[in-house]
C-alpha cells in the first residue's frame, strides 16, 4: 500500500475529537418521575435494551471513526499495488486498434481510459520495478524498452493514439512475452477490449461452467466456432502473470462493413458490382437496423435498410453504373453506432482499357468473327486479325486466339485461347479425329460456376468435336462430351490457357446461340484478369497494409465531417504502411484504397464485468481481473464508496426515527 | 416502593409548631367568616332542635303542630315556629398514598398529610365524624370514623404511618368509594390525580357526582411537575411502574409538556365542575396556611358553619 498524497494523514489527529467526544460524552439522566404519562404524549421512543444501546453507541462511535480514516484516506489517495517482490518487471501492453477509439458517453476512447488507468497503476508500483511499453494494434511496436524512468514512460503513454487497424493479439503477446522473461517475475498489464485467454485458467474452470459450456455446444456450434476464432489462449511460462484490465464498454452497436470490392460487370460497358458484407457486433444487446446509403459522384444512388441480429452479418452485391473513376461512398448509418471507422467506404469506380486480343488463324472462322465484333461492340475489346505469317506479334496484346492454328514456338508470356489446335505446341499434345470429327447433341458442363461458364447454357450446347488433346498442367475440363474434355482451363506454368476441342464452324448450334459470345468474352475476360488491362484497377488494401509506392508524396482521400477531404502526405521511403482509411493516390498514378474491414474490429465487443457471457466469465478468469481492478492501484473511489456505504449505513442503524 | 412514615416523620410533619399553626388558623378561620356559634353545624335548613330561629306564615302544607297558637291569639294569624335544624356531618378524606405522592417530590406527601390532618382537625373540632383513607390501587379505611377533639391524636398517628407506594388506580378507587349513605356529609380527595393515562382523572371523576355529599377534589402537585427543568437526553423512570422512557428534551417538548399538563389540569376541572364538585390545585410551593384558607373560602360546608 502506498499513499500518493501522504500530507492528508495528519489529518488523521482529528480522531481524537470523536475520541474525546466519546469518552467523556454526556451521560443521559436518570430521572425519576411521576408525570410519565405527560412525558409518553410527547414522542416515539426507542424501546432497547441497555446492552442493545450500548452496542450501538458503540458502533456508531467506531463508524464515525471509519469515515473519518476514511476520508483521511481518500485525501491520502491510497494506492494498492502487487507486492515488490511479486514483480520485477511491468509489460504494459497497450491495444490501439481502432476498435479502441470507441467513446463513451463522456467523450472519453477506449484507448484514453486505458492510458489513464495504466499510469495511475505506474503510480502504484515500486520505483524498483521496471515497466516496458508495447502498443499493438496489426504488428507490436515496442514503444518504450524496461525503464525504470517513470516520466519517460509516461510521455511515451501520454503520445499514444489509436490507430485504424486491426489488432493481432498473437505477435502483440508474443513481444510481451519476450520482454516478460528478460527479467522475472513479470506482470503484463494488457488493456484493451479484447482478452487474451490464458490457458491454465481455461483449465482451472469449475466444474459448473464446463457443464454450462457443454450445454451450449448444442445451441450453437456455429456461433462457438466464430467465438473461439476470436480468442487467443496463451500458454504463460512460469514467473509471468498476464493481468487483463477490461476497457469495453457494457453493450456497444456497431455496424460496419468487413468486407469490400468493386468488380466491372463482364461485358458491360460503365456497369459495376460493388461486394459488400455488412455485420454487426455480437455485444449489440438487440436487432439493429441500419441504412446503407450508395452515393455516386456526391448522389446518392441507392438507400438500403439492413437489419441484422448481434452478432450477424450480410453480404450484398450492389449493382451500379457509373463513369470510370467517379467516386463511390458507401456510408452505414445506424443508431448507437459507436465506433465511426468502419461505416464510410470511398473507392472510385475502376478504370476499364479495352483488352486487347489478337486472334491467328489462316482463315477466321466467321462466327468466331461475328462473336468477337460483338465483344468489341461494347467497347470492351480490341481486336487484332492476323494470318500464321504475322506471328510473332510486333505489338503486346493481353489475349492471343489460336483458331485452328498453333505456333511452333509457344508463347509463354501471353494468356491464350485455343480453338481446335491442328497439331501439338507447347503444352498442348493433340490427336485430331478423323473426317469432320464426332458431332455431340449435348455435352456435360463439369464445373457450371467456373467463369469461363458464367450466364452460358451449357445444356443447350451441341457441337462436333474435332481434336482429342492432352494439355501438360493442370487445366480443368469444362465441358465433356462423351468421356472426353472438349473444353478445358487452367493455367500452365502461370499462363492461362483455354483450350477447345471442337471446330466452330462445324458446331453451328453452338456458334448460332447466345452463349458462344459470351463463352468467348468469359474465356477472354478470364485470361486477361491477371494481364495489365486488368492490374489497372483500384488496388483494395486494408489498413496496416505495406505496399509499394514508387512517388514521394501521396495524396489521401478520407471521409472527415460528412465531405471527402483530399491531403498530401510526404513519404519517406517506398514502403507505405496504410495507416489511414480512404483512398490514396501516388503521383505516379497509382491509386488504391485502405479500408479497415476486419470482423474482429467491427465487433467491438461488450465489457466483461457487464456478463455478456457468464461461461466467458468464468473461462477468462474475469472476476479475478475485475476484483484486481477493484482493490489494486488507487482506490480512492473505492474508499469513498465504502464512507458513503457507512454514513449510509449509520443513518439506518440510528437515524431512522426522527426523535432519539 | 413503599415507603414507611418513621416517627421522626410524624415529629416533623406534625409537631407542636404546626399543631399551633393549625389552631391559629381554625382562630382565624373562624374570626373571618364570624363564626358565633359554638359547637354543632348549623344550616340553613329548619329542623326541630330547641333552637328557636324564625317565625313564617303557615302554609297548608306546613305541620299543624308548628303553629304558634299564641301568636294566633294575639295577631289572629297562623304562624308557625321555625327551629336551627343541627346537621352532623362526616367528613371523608381520602389520601392518594401511591407512590407518585412521595417520589421524587416528598413534599407531595408532606402537603398531603398535613391537608389531611388540618381538614380532619377542622372536621374533629366541629363535632363532625371524621373518616381517612388510604387510596392506591384501592381505596383502605384504614380508622373507624372519629369524633371529638380528642382524637386529633390518632388522627396524627395514623396519618403518619400511612405507607406511600403503590400504583394509583383512579378509576377503581372512586368506583369502589361508596360511603353509606348514613355516612353523608363532606368528602375530601388529596391526590395529584396521575393514572395510567392523561385522560384517566377524567373519566374516573364521574363517579364522584354519585358520591352522597359535597366532593372537594385537591390536586396536590409540584411545580417542577407542571414545568419540568429538562434539557438534553434523559432516561426517565416511573416511580410507580419503574418504566423507563428514553428521550431527547428540548425545549419545543417542554412546551408540549407544559400544554399537556395545562389541558390536563383544565380537563379536571371541567369534570369537577360539570358534576358541581370542588376543583383545587395544590402547588406545594405555595404557603399552607394561604392554600387552606383558600379551600375553605370556596364555600365548604366545613367551614361555613363554626
Amino acid at each position: 500500500m502506498q499513499l500518493l498524497s501522504p500530507a492528508f494523514l495528519w489529518l488523521s489527529v482529528l480522531a481524537i475529537i470523536p475520541i474525546v467526544l466519546y469518552l467523556f460524552r454526556r451521560k443521559s439522566k436518570r430521572i425519576d418521575v411521576s408525570t410519565m404519562v405527560f412525558f409518553k404524549s410527547l414522542a416515539r421512543e426507542h424501546q432497547e435494551s441497555a446492552w442493545l444501546r450500548r452496542l450501538k453507541k458503540l458502533l456508531s462511535f467506531l463508524l464515525t471513526l471509519a469515515v473519518l480514516l476514511g476520508v483521511v484516506f481518500a485525501l491520502s489517495r491510497v494506492v494498492f499495488s502487487p507486492k515488490a517482490e511479486d514483480m520485477r518487471t511491468v509489460v504494459m501492453l497497450i491495444d490501439r486498434s481502432a476498435s479502441m477509439a470507441v467513446e463513451d458517453g463522456e467523450g472519453n476512447s477506449r484507448l484514453d481510459l486505458a492510458k489513464a488507468e495504466l499510469k495511475t497503476r505506474l503510480d502504484g508500483i515500486p520505483e524498483d520495478v521496471g515497466v516496458a511499453l508495447i502498443a499493438y494494434d496489426r504488428r507490436p511496436e515496442i514503444v518504450q524498452p524496461r525503464t525504470l524512468n517513470r516520466r519517460e514512460l509516461i510521455s511515451r503513454i501520454d503520445g499514444m493514439a489509436v490507430r485504424p487497424v486491426s489488432q493481432d493479439e498473437a505477435a502483440a503477446i508474443e513481444s510481451a512475452l519476450t520482454l516478460a522473461q528478460l527479467e522475472t517475475p513479470t506482470v503484463i498489464w494488457h488493456a484493451s477490449d479484447h482478452p487474451i485467454v490464458v490457458e491454465e485458467e481455461q483449465a482451472e474452470q469449475p466444474e459448473g461452467a464446463a457443464d454450462t459450456a457443454e450445454v451450449g455446444e448444442g445451441e450453437g456450434e456455429e456461433a462457438s466456432d466464430e467465438l473461439d476464432d476470436d480468442k487467443l489462449a496463451v500458454d504463460l511460462p512460469d514467473g509471468v502473470r498476464l493481468e487483463f484490465v477490461d476497457f469495453a464498454l457494457e453493450a456497444p452497436v456497431n455496424f460496419g462493413f468487413t468486407a469490400f470490392q468493386i468488380r466491372r460487370v463482364p461485358l458491360v460497358h460503365s456497369k459495376f458490382e460493388v461486394f459488400v458484407r455488412v455485420g454487426l457486433n455480437r455485444a449489440a444487446p438487440e436487432a439493429v437496423t441500419a441504412r446503407l446509403e450508395v452515393n455516386l459522384g456526391g448522389m446518392p444512388v441507392q438507400l438500403r435498410d439492413i437489419e441484422l441480429e448481434p452478432g450477424a452479418s450480410e453480404e450484398l452485391v450492389l449493382p451500379v453504373e457509373g463513369a470510370e473513376d467517379q467516386l463511390l461512398h458507401l456510408r452505414l448509418r445506424a443508431s448507437g453506432d459507436v465506433l465511426a471507422t468502419d461505416n464510410d467506404i470511398l473507392a472510385p469506380l475502376p478504370r476499364s482499357r479495352p483488352v486487347v486480343v489478337a486472334v491467328i488463324s489462316p482463315q477466321l472462322d466467321p462466327f468466331t468473327e461475328i462473336a468477337l465484333m460483338a465483344i468489341q461492340d461494347q467497347g470492351e475489346l480490341v481486336m487484332w486479325k492476323g494470318t500464321p505469317e504475322s506471328w510473332p506479334l510486333d505489338e503486346k496484346v493481353d489475349v492471343v486466339i489460336f483458331d485452328s492454328w498453333l505456333p511452333e514456338e509457344w508463347p509463354t508470356d501471353i494468356p491464350a485461347v485455343v480453338i481446335n489446335p491442328p497439331n501439338d505446341s507447347g503444352p498442348i499434345r493433340v490427336r485430331p479425329l478423323s473426317g469432320a470429327g464426332v458431332p455431340y447433341d449435348s455435352i456435360r458442363a463439369s464445373d457450371e460456376n467456373h467463369p469461363l461458364l458464367f450466364r452460358v447454357s451449357s445444356n443447350r450446347i451441341s457441337l462436333t468435336q474435332t481434336v482429342l488433346y492432352q494439355v501438360d498442367g493442370s487445366l480443368q475440363p469444362l465441358w465433356l462430351a462423351g468421356n472426353d474434355p472438349v473444353m478445358s482451363a487452367g493455367e500452365v506454368r502461370g499462363q492461362r490457357l483455354v483450350v477447345m476441342g471442337f471446330s466452330v464452324a462445324q458446331s453451328e448450334r453452338l456458334a448460332l446461340t447466345a452463349s458462344f459470345p459470351i463463352l468467348m468474352g468469359n474465356a477472354l475476360l478470364w485470361c486477361a484478369e491477371n494481364s495489365q488491362a486488368i492490374a489497372e484497377r483500384v488496388r483494395e488494401n486494408r489498413t496496416g497494409d505495406l505496399i509499394d509506392v514508387h512517388s514521394k508524396e501521396l495524396t489521401w482521400t478520407e471521409w472527415k465531417d460528412g465531405q471527402a477531404r483530399k491531403s498530401r502526405v510526404a513519404l519517406a521511403d517506398e514502403l507505405l504502411e496504410l495507416d489511414r482509411v480512404g483512398l490514396w493516390q501516388s503521383d505516379d498514378g497509382g491509386q488504391g484504397t485502405s479500408y479497415l474491414l476486419s470482423r474482429v474490429e467491427s465487433d467491438v465487443p461488450g465489457s466483461l464485468q457487464a456478463g455478456v457471457n457468464s461461461e466467458d466469465v468464468a473461462a477468462e478468469g474475469t472476476a479475478q481481473s475485475v476484483a484486481r481492478k477493484l482493490f489494486l492501484g488507487d482506490i480512492t473511489w473505492l474508499i469513498i464508496a465504502v464512507i458513503v456505504a457507512l454514513l449510509v449505513l449509520e443513518n439506518w442503524l440510528f437515524h431512522r426515527h426522527a426523535v432519539y | 416502593m413503599a415507603a414507611t412514615t418513621d416517627n421522626k416523620d410524624s415529629e416533623s410533619l406534625f409537631d407542636a409548631e404546626f399543631l399551633d399553626r393549625l389552631r391559629a388558623l381554625f382562630l382565624k378561620l373562624r374570626k373571618r367568616r364570624q363564626l358565633r356559634k359554638k359547637g354543632l353545624q348549623s344550616t340553613p335548613a329548619t329542623g326541630y332542635t330547641r333552637e328557636f330561629k324564625d317565625f313564617r306564615h303557615y302554609t297548608p302544607d306546613d305541620d299543624y303542630r308548628a303553629i304558634d297558637w299564641r301568636l294566633y291569639a294575639r295577631l289572629d294569624r297562623l304562624f308557625i315556629r321555625l327551629y336551627e335544624e343541627i346537621q352532623e356531618y362526616h367528613i371523608h378524606v381520602l389520601v392518594d398514598t401511591s407512590a407518585s405522592m412521595q417520589q421524587p417530590f416528598a413534599e407531595k406527601r408532606s402537603a398531603a398529610l398535613q391537608l389531611a390532618v388540618a381538614l380532619s382537625y377542622l372536621g374533629l373540632v366541629g363535632q363532625h365524624r371524621v373518616s381517612l383513607y388510604q387510596m392506591s390501587d384501592k381505596v383502605i379505611e384504614g380508622m373507624p370514623p372519629l369524633k371529638g377533639q380528642g382524637n386529633i391524636r390518632r388522627i396524627i398517628d395514623f396519618a403518619s404511618k400511612m405507607e406511600f407506594g403503590g400504583t394509583t388506580d383512579l378509576e377503581r378507587c372512586f368506583r369502589e368509594f361508596r360511603p353509606a349513605r348514613q355516612r353523608f356529609g363532606i368528602i375530601f380527595v388529596i391526590s395529584d390525580l396521575y393514572g395510567s393515562g392523561v385522560e384517566v382523572a377524567e373519566q374516573a371523576l364521574r363517579h364522584g357526582s354519585s358520591w352522597p355529599g359535597e366532593s372537594h377534589f385537591i390536586h396536590v402537585y409540584h411545580p417542577w411537575e407542571k414545568k419540568p427543568d429538562l434539557d438534553g437526553e434523559i432516561e426517565l423512570i416511573d416511580v410507580e411502574t419503574s418504566e423507563q422512557r428514553r428521550l431527547w428534551f428540548t425545549k419545543r417538548d417542554l412546551k408540549k409538556y407544559e400544554a399537556a399538563y395545562e389541558a390536563f389540569q383544565k380537563g379536571v376541572e371541567r369534570a369537577c365542575l360539570s358534576r358541581q364538585m370542588d376543583y383545587q390545585p395544590w402547588p406545594t410551593d405555595r404557603p399552607f396556611e394561604d392554600m387552606f384558607l383558600e379551600l375553605l373560602s370556596r364555600g365548604s360546608a366545613l367551614a361555613s358553619g363554626n
